[in-house]
């Protein structure tokens, strides 16, 4: 049986959160979701922190970090995850409204894995992320911890 | 005895009549020239031996004594070789025509006492005309010596009677009529040639006069009349010689100038006068300025006057143009801000213009030295003028200088002063002993300068206001896109996304209403979502910063070409393109220019069976104009000025879909690249859309 591991969903928008469980629950994977609406957030959950103190779950497989979020945003929470030693090789999906986005590069440098473009119609957007839950929740090996 | 005697001094007393008729004749002027001269001398020393001997002494038949030994000899001596000959030869033909015993020495003592004596001249030292009384003397024994020698070629008793006859008188007379004789010819000698250096001299004056190369003349000072006048006067004044003797040095005067002139003579009394410029009429009527220097001498027995006249006009009007010139300078220096000044090293003096003082805001100073200057300087400006000018007049100082300097007026303003000074003299070590150069006062400059720095600095200010709030600008309308793209993408896509989940969940539940209901909102969602994205893609154009490249264009229009392949596969097109040029350009921008206008063109031909597209260039002046023509709908040339405006469409979005924002955005991006855009069509006819693009895209590669 596949081990399905836990995917990370920071997304501020209810929305967005709820779409991208939809396109999940047609592969079984919406059950591994664990979406957080900021960076602040995020980094509690990947640090066990606060609310998410005595959390075992480890790493998720996944991390998809939507840019544009109040208090910390995809950039800053991108740059802290690989900073962190423990975090650092997560991969991490970006999430954007536009491919024109001028914080892309800056992703890439940052050490991002890859992006997503929300396409506007939500059937573009739910394959995109089905492939992306597919891939990394279940197919891609997470690297081997040192 | 005492009869031989007395005969010999009567033909020595004949010889020395005779000769002195012979001087007064010949002494006159001859014409025949030197060989005339000589041959007539010698015909009448000739003549004058025969006249000797027909006076002569009788010794006995056939031995005759006279004093032609005398004279051929002194002949000989004063005369020279050529009359000497000529007279022996007569001598000798008429003594050989008498005969006699003594015939032969006779005409034998011809020869030898003429030979001596052109001998003894050949070979003496000294001048002629001083021989001695003892040379005289000397010459006469010698000449009676040999002659008398020639007599022992007689018979032995002839010879005998000779010698005792008149051996001792020949002795006693004849050396003495030699000094005599002698005497007389040097004498001659002496007055022919002193009367011969009076002629050369008098020659070498006149032509001292005659061919002076100024013009002289002299006049009498009673008459006032032209006595002589040279050759220089005849050429200077125009009057001939003739014509001048007829006049009067009044003539020579203009009327008002006679009084003074008559004035002037008077003074003259003797010696030399320099009577200084005067004015004198040319015989055309031209008026020349001459110096004249004049000499009060006797004149044919007039009292006269010699004159010199130097003309000097050429430098009489040099000297008056100058002092035009200077007048003029003066004139223009003296209201004016420029001043002029040439200063002395060496004597501490400074001659100026009248107006430079006043420059300075200071009186006319009678001494201009170091402490004149800088006291008349500013004192923050002192050092710095003194220094300069120091560095300037040092060995190898520039010789050309320019600086400006402050100087305080008596009423406190400040004036601002601009030296251009050059040294124009250096000495032997090359320090600088002479500067000239010009002060100008650029008070009203320096102000404008001022004034006109202020303002720029105004302006950069302003500039750099603008900038700064321009910039802000900038950036909220960056940030104003970001949030577009961002958040106004994602009600559309939570719009889409429902309608999708109730598509997908509750399809079987919803009746035809409901299902075209949720088509609309989402058809709408989707083209809003179009409009967004050209409208950040049109303010992208907007604010872009163009990086210009070479573009193949043939290579830019292929690349659209595929990227619109979908498209053109579904339909039947006829293409016709064109070779087209490298253009310099944002190769994004260009390619967007490109992807509009043809897109646009297979948009509008969709009606046709067969579309046909063209792309094409020609050249125009500096520009390339470019074309792409269809055969679709076209549209009314009324509304072609809306055809470039954001938003503005000429068809309706059922007939053909579209934002409205292609077109903006082509004129957009051309007028970026220098060019211009415009559209050519008729409705239901076809369009065609041109835009042009300089030519020279190397110098912006």
């Amino acid at each position: 049986m596949i081990e399905l591991k836990t995917i990370l969903l920071v997304e501020d928008n209810p929305h967005d959160v709820e779409l991208t469980l939809e396109a999940l629950t047609e592969y079984n994977l919406a059950n591994n979701l664990v979406s957080v609406s900021n960076g602040v957030q995020a980094m509690a959950y990947l640090c066990c922190e606060g609310e998410f103190e005595g959390r075992n779950t480890g790493n998720p497989a996944v991390i998809l970090l939507d840019i544009k979020m109040p208090f910390m945003d995809g950039i800053e929470t991108l740059e802290a995850i690989r900073k962190n030693k423990k975090l650092k090789h997560i991969p991490v999906v970006m999430l954007t409204s536009s491919r024109e986005d001028p914080d892309l590069k800056k992703c890439y440098t940052l050490g991002a894995n890859a992006y997503v473009v929300k396409p506007v119609h939500f059937r573009e957007f739910m394959e995109a992320v089905k492939h992306i839950g597919i891939f990394w929740a279940v197919l891609n090996e997470p690297p081997a911890k040192n | 005895m005492i009869t031989v005697l007395v005969t010999l001094i009567q033909n020595t007393a004949l010889l020395l009549a005779m000769m002195v008729v012979f001087d007064l004749v010949t002494s006159r002027k001859t014409v025949y020239g030197q060989w005339g001269r000589q041959a007539v001398a010698g015909l009448i020393v000739g003549g004058l031996c025969i006249g000797l001997m027909i006076a002569s002494f009788q010794l006995e038949s056939g031995i005759i004594f006279d004093t032609r030994s005398v004279l051929l000899s002194l002949s000989g001596l004063f005369l020279g070789p050529l009359p000497t000959i000529l007279a022996m030869v007569i001598a000798s033909a008429y003594r050989l025509l008498m005969g006699g015993i003594a015939a032969l020495p006779g005409t034998g003592v011809i020869l030898a006492t003429g030979t001596i004596g052109i001998l003894w001249r050949h070979y003496r030292r000294g001048r002629l005309e001083n021989i001695s009384f003892r040379e005289l003397y000397l010459f006469g024994v010698v000449v009676h010596i040999i002659m008398l020698s020639i007599l022992m070629t007689l018979p032995r008793e002839a010879a005998q009677r000779v010698i005792e006859g008149i051996g001792l008188p020949v002795m006693v007379v004849y050396p003495i009529a030699t000094i005599a004789l002698g005497w007389l010819l040097a004498n001659r000698l002496q007055r022919e040639n002193a009367s011969h250096a009076i002629r050369e001299s008098e020659k070498k004056y006149r032509l001292l006069f005659e061919s002076n190369p100024l013009p002289m003349w002299v006049y009498d000072m009673e008459t006032l009349a032209f006595l002589s006048v040279n050759d220089a006067a005849v050429v200077k004044y125009g009057y001939s010689r003739e014509e001048f003797l007829r006049m009067t040095i009044k003539d020579i005067r203009p009327a008002e100038d006679v009084l003074k002139l008559l004035e002037n003579v008077q003074l003259s009394t003797s010696g030399l006068y320099e009577s200084g410029v005067w004015r004198h009429c040319k015989k055309d009527g031209s008026l020349i300025f001459v110096e004249i220097t004049s000499y009060v001498i006797g004149f044919e027995g007039r009292k006269a006057e010699l004159i010199l006249s130097n003309d000097i006009t050429e430098r009489i009007k040099a000297e008056e143009k100058l002092r035009e010139s200077e007048e003029r300078l003066r004139l223009a220096t003296e209201q004016s801000n420029v001043a002029v000044w040439e200063y002395d090293l060496n004597t501490y003096s400074l001659s100026r213009s009248p107006n430079h003082d006043r420059l300075y805001g200071i009186g006319w100073q009678q001494k201009w030295d170091n402490d004149t200057f800088l006291n008349a300087i500013h004192p923050d400006d002192r050092e710095y003028s003194n220094n300069l000018i120091r560095n300037v007049v040092c060995a190898n100082g520039p010789d050309n200088y320019s600086y400006d300097f402050r100087v305080i007026f008596p009423d406190h303003t400040i004036r601002w002063l601009l030296v251009n000074g050059r040294v124009i003299e250096r000495n032997e070590t090359g320090q600088g002993i002479k500067v000239r150069g010009t002060l100008m006062d650029i008070t009203e400059r320096k102000q404008f300068q001022e004034k006109l720095e202020t303002l720029n600095a105004q302006l950069e200010q302003k500039v750099r206001q603008r900038t700064a709030l321009l910039e802000e600008a900038n950036k909220e309308l960056e940030a104003f896109s970001y949030s577009v793209s961002h958040d106004l993408r994602a009600p559309l896509r939570h719009i889409n996304g429902y309608v999708d989940m109730l598509n997908r969940k509750y399809y079987d539940k919803l009746d035809e209403k409901a299902r075209h209901y949720l088509d609309t909102i989402s058809g709408a969602a989707t083209k809003m979502g179009t409009l967004i994205d050209d409208l950040l893609q049109f303010s992208r154009t907007g604010r872009k910063e163009i990086s210009f490249t070479e573009l193949d264009l043939n290579i830019l229009v292929k690349e659209v070409l595929k990227e619109l392949e979908p498209v053109i596969n579904a339909r039947k097109i006829k293409w016709d393109i064109q070779e087209l040029p490298k253009v310099s350009g944002d190769y994004t921008l260009m390619k967007l220019v490109w992807t509009n206008l043809i897109d646009n063109a297979i948009k509008y031909t969709r009606n046709q069976p067969v579309a046909k597209i063209s792309v094409g260039y020609k050249t125009e002046m500096e520009n390339f104009v470019f074309c792409i023509s269809d055969n679709g709908v076209g549209f009314d040339m009324k509304y072609a000025n809306k055809l470039f405006g954001v938003f503005q469409r000429l068809h309706s979005q059922s007939e053909f879909e579209g934002t409205g924002i292609g077109l903006a955005n082509v004129q957009r991006i051309i007028h970026k690249h220098s060019g211009r855009v415009w559209a050519e069509a008729e409705k239901d006819r076809g369009a065609s859309f041109y835009f042009s693009l300089p030519k020279i895209w190397e110098e912006r590669v």
